[in-house]
């Protein structure tokens, strides 16, 4: 039996109350943040406003232009108003939204071996080399234009426009008269701006790196594989019939003689991995039409993309992550010999070869049908060098060098590696803002998904992998400021990988699948029985405090 | 003692690797054996051989491919690979009955690879490797990770040309096997697509699928070493076998007569050869056949029949070379000439039977029966036992009994298991007395795994892998497998003066299959909900005897709504009560006055 104490039922009930009261303040503010801590998910904090900065900065690309004039004629005056033109002209709607392309121009008079150079000189192949050995510093995405007076020795007459082996232009200049200096101007900007630095392009890839916009991009950028640290480049040669033709290739030799140079100059940027292999029994899946008037046979341009897939299968690589780029020779079997492949105007093309957008290339390489009364299979070698020329200009697309023609101008050929210094460097300025941009929209769609979705865990790897991504960008931001183009596309390169590895890091989908719901219903069975009772006594000793008011107030 | 003698035996077989010194960067050979067995099954070996004139140390020979396949040149490459030995199967070589095959392969999945000497990091490397491989043969070998994996000290030496430091040192090799793997049409698929003529010329125009894997027994191998190039061995060269082996089901629908032809077999004819292959023969062993037409004739009649002795041994083989086959196409057959009488057949010197002893979940043992026929000579065996950690095995109940009689082995290398970490794996050398019968057992555990680590398919068992037992016979009764100097099929015919009467055999046993005790899966929940159940009720008597004070009530008093129905029922069952027991009326209110 329990003892009633009746003498103070006020003081027992306050008692239980407070004790009511009690262990609901130790259920919330112990209980609920104990179970709260044990169960949360771990979450490195991430600079989530740094990266929504870094989306919305406009990006400012630097172009340094010089102008050396080596007439002393010209007046001072003339000189600063050209300068303004020029200014003018190139500044004009340069960039968009996102990117800004600035021109810092410096016009400057010939320094005296300048002079002596251009007096020396017999030729401008002679000029060139001469006045690229005087500077002492090569700097990437510095461009210099050399006014020269009236000079039929070095100009004899074609064009007066000459483009050398770097970053260096020649102009031809009648007379230090105004008004022939301000006819440069119209020269100088579609060089500057459409075909060193192609603002127009450069926006373009900027944009849809961004992923702002889904734009129709121009056929250059379409062509060309995203940027990667390193690229797989696997020369195939397709023998469908090797009981006939026992095709050789000295496959060595011509990547030796011929790719090696382009390799080593782009050492420092992408590695490039080359491989080859021989297939035989794989043939074109489409058949060929016969032209009836030379017997030959022929393929339609519109037949091309069909061709790939059959091979496609049969050359797969399993062990890298780099984009792979596949160059095939095709040798046409006896049947279908020779084939071309037909223009628009059903006239043969030169290199009777096509070019897959960042797939690779085809050449179809047709061989002379062996003889009646030769043992088969007839023993025939594959021409190397005819070979590697169609592949490596088809290599160079597909990496994304522009391909600017200048109507007007000489181009001096390049030296063996095949590129020109101003082409690297358009190709440098391509890629680092292609990098930063896609780097810089990978965080910002990463941050956005960790904050969208609660539950996934985000470990110190991730957590580094992006600071680090955040802090390459904004370096890269700074150099290309200053336009200091290959430490900025090292950045670049560095700030891809990292966002690109977190991006992708597999921790991220473990936990993916443990939606909320199903959480609470494994929780329920604690919390119901738990709460109810506590939650009615808080009340009973709400009602009880009221009570207690009302009694005072009474 | 034994086990070091055995070792050495093992040695002077890797060091022999020479081959005749033609010099081209790449040669390819495809061959075909089809030996009909006593048991009346057809036993059909393809082989195809790839040798490339390379230093396999260098990584950048492993550039510019020719015959060699560029998807496995390019992973062996990148993973420092010096041998590697791949087969999948499906079905169980059955030793008793079929004797030898060329390859023993156990069933599912076998890969031991050794690595390049300074390979650093190699446990990272094989992870890659099997990652790699996976992909290239769509099988599930990334399943071989380090609980499955070990590196056996004495039973797997390097086949082919290697220096001394691998050939005494396991850290360089590891060994998993993948038992419960289904091998079909998608691994044979980029198994085909290795060979240089694909499946569109030669032999390889045979292997269509449906006939292939209708048939008792099916292993796809591919194998891959360093081998010499000159008798000197100065300089290597690498090379990749890659074989198919099935045996066919005994042919007896034709009136009892076992006749088999290509057609039969693989469904098709033989129309051309591999163009690029240096040499393409085909090897028919008719030393059943007393004379050319004792028991079966072959059309056409072969260009050539030859016998080869070895290790006392003679075998008599037809040859053909599809090489110079008429294009109508050589559809190969054999004829007998009387009905087929099944005998018993004479099981080779040394085979293994394998099972599992004990019932109930808790506990069992695994026993193996290994069975020396031959009458005089002794045998010195390396078995070898590979068990995943969740059977845990009791070493100290390892019991040799020979014919009854308990014997001590003569060397054991053991490897405790670790807990989710490692297999436990067992090599034990053994001498086999002629003409016994020894039989191995070993007792193990059942262990509980976590929920998560069971598979989908819990009740149907866990896998254990064959057992390994490795020997060297003196004699080659039944023994077909090439000589360690040569992986061609038509160097056995060459083997006259193969006096060395060392023959390295390697016999795979039965897989097992163990059950588990599996738990009920609904498990977790329900447990979490009767551990939140009696916190609950704890929880409430806490809260109760805390926060409330137990009184008298006053039952004259009106308390309220609820418990005046209560009240009122009360009083209503109590009458209906009283009218019913009467007797215990004034029992009841005795009790309301107390």
């Amino acid at each position: 039996m329990v003892e009633t104490k009746k003498s103070s039922p006020r003081y027992d009930k306050s008692t239980q109350v407070y004790s009511a009261l009690g262990v609901a303040f130790v259920c919330i503010v112990i209980g609920v943040p104990l179970w709260w801590k044990t169960t949360e998910t771990y979450r490195v904090s991430l600079p989530y406003s740094h990266i929504a900065e870094l989306a919305a900065k406009e990006t400012i690309c630097s172009v340094d232009v010089t102008i050396v004039i080596f007439d002393e004629r010209i007046d001072k005056k003339d000189l600063s108003l050209f300068g303004e033109n020029l200014k003018e002209a190139l500044e004009g709607t340069s960039g968009s939204s996102g990117l800004k392309i600035k021109f810092r121009g410096n016009l400057r008079d010939a320094y005296e071996d300048e002079q002596m150079i251009l007096k020396r000189s017999l030729n401008l192949e002679d000029l060139d080399r001469e006045i690229d050995r005087e500077k002492v510093l090569e700097e990437h995405g510095k461009y210099s234009f050399y006014i020269i007076p009236a000079n039929d020795k070095l100009f004899p007459g074609t064009s007066d426009i000459y483009i050398g082996r770097r970053r260096n232009v020649y102009l031809h200049m009648k007379s230090p008269a105004l008004e022939d200096l301000n006819r440069l101007v119209p020269i100088l900007k579609p060089i500057i701006r459409d075909k060193f630095v192609n603002v127009a392009a450069l926006v373009k890839t900027f944009e849809s790196a961004s992923g702002a916009q889904h734009l129709e991009t121009d056929k250059a950028s379409m062509r060309a594989v995203h940027s990667n640290p390193g690229y797989d480049v696997t020369f195939t040669l397709l023998n469908p019939q090797p009981d006939i033709l026992n095709v050789q290739w000295d496959i060595k030799r011509g990547v030796e003689k011929f790719l090696q140079p382009f390799i080593e100059k782009l050492m420092q940027f992408a590695s490039i991995t080359v491989k080859s292999q021989m297939l035989y029994y794989t043939r074109l899946a489409f058949k060929p039409k016969h032209d009836k008037n030379n017997g030959r046979y022929f393929l339609k341009q519109e037949d091309l993309p069909h061709l790939i897939n059959p091979i496609e299968a049969k050359l797969g690589s399993h062990v890298s992550n780099n984009p792979n780029l596949n160059f095939v020779v095709y040798i046409p079997t006896r049947d279908q010999s020779p084939l071309h492949i037909y223009d628009e105007k059903d006239f043969p093309t030169a290199t009777n070869s096509f070019l897959s957008p960042r797939w690779g290339g085809v050449l179809l390489h047709n061989m002379p049908s062996p003889q009646e009364n030769t043992t088969l299979p007839a023993q025939v070698q594959v021409d190397m060098k005819a070979m590697m020329e169609v592949f490596l200009a088809q290599l160079k697309m597909l990496l994304g060098f522009p391909q600017a023609a200048f109507p007007q101008a000489d181009v001096a050929l390049p030296d063996n590696s095949g590129i020109l210094l101003w082409e690297l460097d358009y190709w440098l300025r391509y890629r680092t803002l292609e990098n930063i941009a896609s780097s810089t929209a990978t965080l910002k769609s990463l941050a956005q998904l960790l904050e969208q979705i609660g539950n996934i865990v985000i470990n110190d790897d991730i957590g580094r992998e992006v600071q680090h991504a955040v802090e390459e960008i904004d370096k890269c931001h700074t150099l290309l400021k200053q336009n200091k183009l290959k430490e900025a596309f090292l950045s670049s390169k560095e700030a891809i990988v990292a966002s690109e590895k977190a991006f992708f890091d597999p921790s991220l989908l473990e936990l993916l699948y443990f939606p909320e719901d199903q959480k609470f219903a494994i929780y329920i069975p604690l919390f119901l029985p738990i709460s109810i009772p506590v939650f009615m006594s808080v009340i009973q000793a709400i009602k009880y405090f009221r009570g207690k008011d009302k009694e005072k107030k009474e | 003692m034994a086990a070091p003698m055995i070792m050495r035996l093992f040695f002077a077989g890797s060091f022999l690797s020479l081959i005749s010194g033609v010099h081209v960067a790449d040669v390819f050979n495809e061959e075909l054996l089809i030996k009909p067995l006593d048991s009346g099954h057809v036993y059909a070996h393809f082989q195809f051989t790839t040798k490339w004139d390379i230093d396999i140390q260098t990584q950048q020979n492993f550039t510019h491919y020719g015959l060699f396949p560029k998807s496995l040149g390019e992973v062996l490459a990148k993973y420092s690979v010096h041998e590697l030995h791949l087969s999948l199967t499906q079905g169980l070589w059955r030793h008793r009955i079929w004797g030898y095959p060329v390859v023993s392969a156990p069933p599912g999945a076998e890969l031991w690879a050794w690595f390049k000497r300074d390979t650093t990091n190699i446990d990272k490397k094989w992870s890659d490797l099997v990652n790699a491989l996976s992909g290239l043969f769509c099988a599930s070998l990334n399943f071989m990770d380090k609980t499955a994996t070990v590196s056996p000290k004495l039973s797997f030496r390097p086949l082919g040309a290697a220096d001394q430091w691998i050939a005494t040192n396991s850290t360089y090799l590891r060994y998993a096997a993948m038992p419960g793997e289904m091998v079909c049409t998608e691994n044979l698929t980029p198994w085909k697509k290795l060979l240089p003529c694909d499946t569109k010329a030669g032999l390889s125009t045979f292997f269509k699928s449906g006939k292939l894997y209708d048939t008792s027994y099916h292993s796809l191998g591919v194998y891959y070493k360093s081998v010499c190039t000159d008798a000197e061995c100065d300089t290597t060269g690498v090379e990749l076998v890659q074989s198919l082996a099935v045996v066919y089901e005994p042919p007896v629908r034709q009136g009892g007569k076992q006749d088999w032809s290509f057609k039969s077999l693989f469904g098709r004819f033989l129309t051309n050869s591999c163009p690029v292959a240096e040499a393409s023969h085909i090897l028919v062993d008719i030393t059943g056949n007393k004379t050319l037409a004792y028991h079966f004739h072959l059309s056409p009649p072969p260009d050539r029949v030859e016998t080869a002795t070895r290790g006392g041994d003679k075998r008599k083989f037809a040859i053909y070379d599809a090489k110079k086959r008429p294009p109508s196409g050589l559809n190969l057959a054999a004829k007998y000439n009387r009905n087929v009488i099944y005998k018993q057949p004479q099981p080779p010197q040394l085979h293994a039977h394998r099972f599992i002893t004990g019932f109930g979940q808790e506990n069992g043992g695994i026993v193996t029966m290994l069975f020396n026929t031959d009458p005089k000579e002794n045998l010195t065996v390396i078995y070898m036992e590979m068990v995943p950690w969740f059977i845990k095995m009791y070493f100290h109940t390892l019991k040799v009994e020979i014919d009854g009689m308990q014997e001590n082995p003569l060397h054991i290398h053991y490897v405790q298991a670790k807990d989710r970490q490692q297999p436990c794996l067992m090599e034990v050398i053994l001498k086999l007395p002629a003409n016994t019968t020894t039989k191995v057992s070993i007792d193990f555990d059942r262990t509980f795994l976590k929920w998560t680590e069971y598979p989908p398919d819990a009740n149907h068992g866990f896998y254990v892998t064959s057992a390994v037992v490795s020997t060297v016979l003196s004699h080659a009764g039944q023994y077909t497998a090439l000589p360690q100097h040569s992986d061609k099929l038509i160097s056995l015919l060459s083997l006259n003066d193969d006096i060395s009467s060392e023959f390295l055999l390697r016999i795979h046993t039965e897989t097992l299959l163990v059950s588990l005790p599996t738990p009920d899966f609904s498990m977790p929940y329900n447990v979490i909900c009767l551990a939140c159940t009696v916190v609950a009720i704890g929880f409430g008597s806490v809260h109760n005897l805390t926060t409330r004070q137990f009184i008298e009530v006053d039952p004259t008093k009106n308390k309220g709504f609820l418990s005046n129905i209560k009240d009122k029922l009360k009083r209503k069952k109590k009458e209906t009560d009283a009218k019913v027991h009467k007797e215990e009326k004034s029992d009841s209110i005795e009790e309301k006055k107390s």
